[in-house]
């Protein structure tokens, strides 16, 4: 890495610390609450990134996991009384063993095929939430749902719970660039431009496969289950295919193979949607839009190509 | 995991002779090796031995079941019958990457590089499987890693270095030249740690001078206790590498020995030059048979060394005829007065590059109305690359390609069809879930306007080509056999009506019979006035049927001339089974003999009889 990238990379860091911790000084809770969901969105975006971005396996269905997450652990406080950061580690988890099962069917499929295989999924979970209704409460979801708590303190507050989201998040940043800077994530990639070539090397693809998409799923869990916790309600709207692509246009803008990408695109997915909800049920039409423009114009991702465009103007200006 | 020392130097040199290995236990033992695809025998009985430390190439024509052999060997293909053993344990079946963590390494013909990651990342992750850390492991951080990064990093500094690219670890895999690419692929392969290391064509595609450096690194291999069995085209490169060659014609192995024994075999040369067809082969070595020699006698007398592809034979006798005479495919009249015009096909300077890779450089050949024009030369010598230079599919770096006078180098692949050029391409690329009859009409798609009719006369004089079609009008493309698959390719290519027909390959996998059946009917289609640019490996035959030829080696024209001239011409050996060059001066001679074959008619190549019975047959007009 050039010296110059390093600076950059620190001073973007440098930015994100001043952001975190300038926006619950400003007192106000619509920007903490909008902070809240950028990091519980971020978890999901990250663990599709390393699924779909690095590992190379489409998922048109992530949501599912992230839902799973939430009723799981909702349920596990609402039903069995337990502990809600229990309930979240249970919740996990159940969904990283489910990921592992279907990890087993799924993954006899590729490309397109494993793309219609995951988006049927994650329709069919959204229907289990709203038909269910013995166990998820159908349309109406369940409501009462225990907030976190430290010893001492209930977080049920935008500026209690903003701190747990972000410390969370991070750690799930943390994690995520350790296994992709280990050797293992040269075997993810590797996987992703060529699964003959990682098999010829004695990489185990399918079970490979498998493992990150355990490892998505938990992710898309953890933050479910923060959410239920945060929210106090889950129903099934905010689990639907709407949201799948949302997180996968989260994925694109960060240039699909990057983890603080996937972070940068939820929080930019994040902030469009506060105008675009005026639109109601169609802002699906401005997702599906904004996906087309940043395949078509920014493959890399937005940060990249505008860092790539800058580069070179500066060399252009330089010739 | 183990891994082999790399500074044991105390590997015990291959002990083999003319393919009597002395009491050495092989690392690599197969036997009874089958492979049946869907209509094709890819490989049949086939048993090799590989000892430790030895170099093993494998070689043969197109489609003689080497890199199905690999494939089977390290894991990516199951055998239908047969074992392969490594060490005395079975692999056979295994997936690939337990055969891998077995000890087998291996490239592949597509390299199947990590493109997106640097040439040092590649490398590094050729070792990841073999250091087993898992998951938890890596995300939480865990001193394993840390270990595991530094062993897999100084591993492939090791191995970039000894296959001389450490200077270009930190670019992009993809960025590479083709000959670097094929080095990282082989050093990629070594990371992996298997002991016996398999190379599918590492050659392909390479330069000289890249060439000689991959021989360079492949040599020590062997001293840093690896077995290698590579799979290649270039004669030269084997016969500096190999201390055995095995070799496969018809998924059968037909000879194995040093390279001195299997470049003098018999039953090798006839493999790559091609037998005889076996009409002609009938007629005895010497083609001393009478309805031969008519023709030839006119040939010699019309044909002199020099003269234009219209100096053809002309004589009014038909012979080797078609027995149910002429189809109505063949009722288009040879336009002979065009033979002073321009020709038919122009292609001027052309060059075309892949990636780093230049597959052809400064090509020029031309075709002359109602000629069968061969385009000959090993594999890699980019024949494919021409034809799909003149269809438009592949990328024009520059020169020109002119059709009748008319440019075709801004026009789109549709539109070359409809100005009269049709490709049948290499493996015949079938609809294979649609009926014959629906894959010829898939050939008229496009200009279907004109109808059910139109459509009509036309599969009609398909079948009337190949009457083997006709009774399979219903049945699924993809349950033919291959030479109906291949009858089915040049069927549909018709129903454009072309003016120009090119072939790539047709008899690859196909048995002698059949091959010489399909050349038969390029003849008849030939003398219904069509154009014909083809194609094959199977360089006798097509040189027999042609009237003209042109050589190519590593993307260039080496020399042209009628087919009967260059079925004398020493180059064509070359082309094939390597230049004279190390130790293998002297075997480039009997190799060459033997491809001019037939000295023993006195003025005339005894292949030059086969093309004038072909002409004399085939063109209507009398001298």
């Amino acid at each position: 890495m050039s010296s110059t990238a390093r600076t950059t990379e620190r001073a973007a860091l440098a930015a994100l610390a001043a952001a975190l911790v300038a926006v619950p000084l400003t007192g106000s809770a619509y920007l903490t609450n909008l902070s809240i969901v950028v990091a519980l969105h971020a978890l999901p975006a990250i663990g599709l990134s390393l699924l779909m971005g690095y590992t190379g396996q489409i998922s048109i269905g992530h949501a599912a996991f992230y839902g799973l997450g939430a009723y799981a652990s909702a349920l596990f406080a609402l039903r069995l009384g337990v502990d809600p950061w229990l309930a979240i580690a249970a919740a996990a988890a159940l969904v990283g063993a489910i990921a592992w099962a279907l990890g087993w069917v799924i993954f006899r499929l590729r490309g397109h095929h494993l793309a219609v295989a995951t988006l049927a999924l994650g329709i069919i979970v959204y229907v289990g939430f709203v038909e269910m209704r013995g166990l998820t409460g159908g349309p109406n979801g369940l409501s009462g749902i225990p907030p976190l708590s430290v010893p001492g303190l209930a977080l049920d507050s935008d500026f209690r719970f903003y701190p747990v989201a972000w410390a969370v998040c991070l750690t799930g940043v943390l994690l995520a660039t350790r296994l992709i800077d280990a050797p293992l994530g040269l075997a993810m990639r590797a996987i992703r431009e060529s699964e003959r070539g990682a098999e010829a090397l004695g990489t185990d693809v399918v079970a490979l496969k498998r493992r990150i998409l355990v490892v998505s799923a938990v992710f898309a869990a953890v933050a479910g289950g923060l959410y239920a916790h945060y929210i106090g309600f889950v129903s099934p709207q905010p689990f639907g295919v709407g949201f799948s692509i949302r997180l996968i246009v989260m994925v694109a803008v960060g240039g699909f193979a990057s983890v603080w990408g996937a972070l940068f695109g939820a929080a930019f997915v994040t902030l469009i949607g506060e105008p675009l909800q005026k639109l109601g049920h169609f802002d699906v039409i401005a997702y599906g839009l904004l996906l087309v423009v940043v395949m078509v114009f920014f493959p890399q991702g937005i940060l990249r190509e505008l860092g790539r465009w800058r580069r070179a103007r500066v060399r252009a200006t330089a010739a | 995991m183990m891994r082999p020392a790399h500074d044991d130097r105390t590997v015990r040199t291959p002990d083999v002779s003319g393919g009597e290995r002395q009491g050495v236990v092989p690392l690599l033992t197969v036997r009874g090796l089958s492979r049946r695809f869907a209509g094709l025998e890819a490989l049949r009985d086939v048993s090799v031995d590989v000892a430790a430390g030895e170099v093993l190439a494998i070689i043969g024509p197109n489609g003689a079941g080497k890199t199905t052999l690999l494939n089977i060997v390290s894991g990516a293909l199951r055998p239908s019958a047969g074992s392969v053993e490594l060490h005395g344990r079975p692999i056979a079946g295994l997936p690939a990457h337990r055969v891998s963590r077995a000890g087998v390494a291996r490239t592949f013909q597509s390299l199947e590089l990590f493109k997106h990651l640097t040439v040092f990342e590649n490398v590094m992750t050729g070792g990841v499987a073999h250091t087993c850390v898992g998951v938890i492991a890596s995300m939480l951080g865990l001193p394993a890693v840390r270990r595991q990064r530094a062993t897999l990093e100084a591993e492939a500094l090791d191995t970039l270095r000894l296959v001389g690219l450490d200077a270009r670890a930190d670019e992009l895999a993809g960025s590479l030249p083709a000959g670097q690419q094929r080095l990282l692929a082989v050093a990629r392969a070594l990371a992996s740690g298997g002991e016996l290391v398999i190379l599918d064509e590492p050659g392909a595609g390479l330069n000289q001078t890249e060439k000689l450096h991959l021989a360079e690194v492949i040599a020590r291999l062997p001293g840093r206790g690896k077995t290698v069995l590579f799979v290649e085209h270039d004669m030269t490169l084997v016969g500096r590498l190999a201390d055995r060659i095995v070799v496969l014609n018809h998924g059968r192995k037909i000879a194995e020995g040093s390279p001195d024994e299997v470049r003098n075999h018999p039953r090798v040369i006839e493999a790559y030059l091609g037998v005889k067809t076996p009409v002609v082969r009938a007629t005895g070595a010497g083609f001393g048979d009478a309805r031969a020699s008519t023709a030839s006698d006119a040939a010699v007398a019309s044909v002199s060394p020099g003269d234009g592809p219209r100096g053809r034979a002309t004589t009014g006798t038909t012979v080797n005829g078609p027995a149910d005479g002429e189809g109505p495919v063949a009722t288009r009249v040879v336009d002979g007065a065009r033979s002073d015009a321009l020709p038919m096909l122009r292609v001027t300077d052309v060059e075309v590059a892949y990636g780093g890779l230049r597959a052809l450089q400064g090509v020029s050949l031309d075709v002359h109305r109602g000629e069968i024009v061969a385009l000959v030369g090993a594999n890699g010598a980019g024949k494919t690359t021409l034809l799909k230079a003149v269809a438009r599919v592949a990328p024009l770096a520059c020169g020109s390609i002119a059709f009748e006078g008319t440019d075709l180098a801004r026009q789109t692949p549709a539109a070359i069809v409809r100005a009269g050029i049709s490709m049948v391409p290499e493996g015949r690329e079938l609809f294979s879930s649609l009926t014959v009859w629906d894959n010829l009409v898939l050939g008229r798609y496009a200009q279907a306007r004109r109808g059910r009719a139109e459509i009509d006369r036309l599969t009609d004089e398909v079948f009337a080509l190949f009457p083997a079609l006709a009774a399979r009008r219903r049945q699924l493309a993809g349950t033919l056999s291959g030479g109906e698959g291949q009858m089915l390719a040049i069927g549909r290519a018709l129903m454009s009506t072309p003016r120009l027909l090119m072939l790539d390959e047709p008899s690859l996998g196909l048995a002698p019979q059949i091959v010489a059946e399909i050349l038969e009917r390029l003849g008849r289609l030939r003398a219904g006035g069509l154009t014909i640019v083809l194609v094959e490996q199977n360089a006798r035959a097509a040189l027999e049927l042609a009237d003209r030829g042109y050589v190519l080696e590593t993307g260039r024209v080496v020399t042209t001339g009628t087919g009967a001239a260059l079925l004398r011409d020493p180059e064509i050996a070359s082309a094939y089974l390597g230049r004279a060059a190390d130790r293998l001066t002297g075997a480039a001679g009997p190799a060459a003999n033997s491809a001019g074959h037939g000295g023993n008619d006195a003025d005339d190549g005894g292949a030059r009889h086969q093309g004038a019975t072909l002409t004399a047959q085939s063109t209507g007009r009398t001298s």
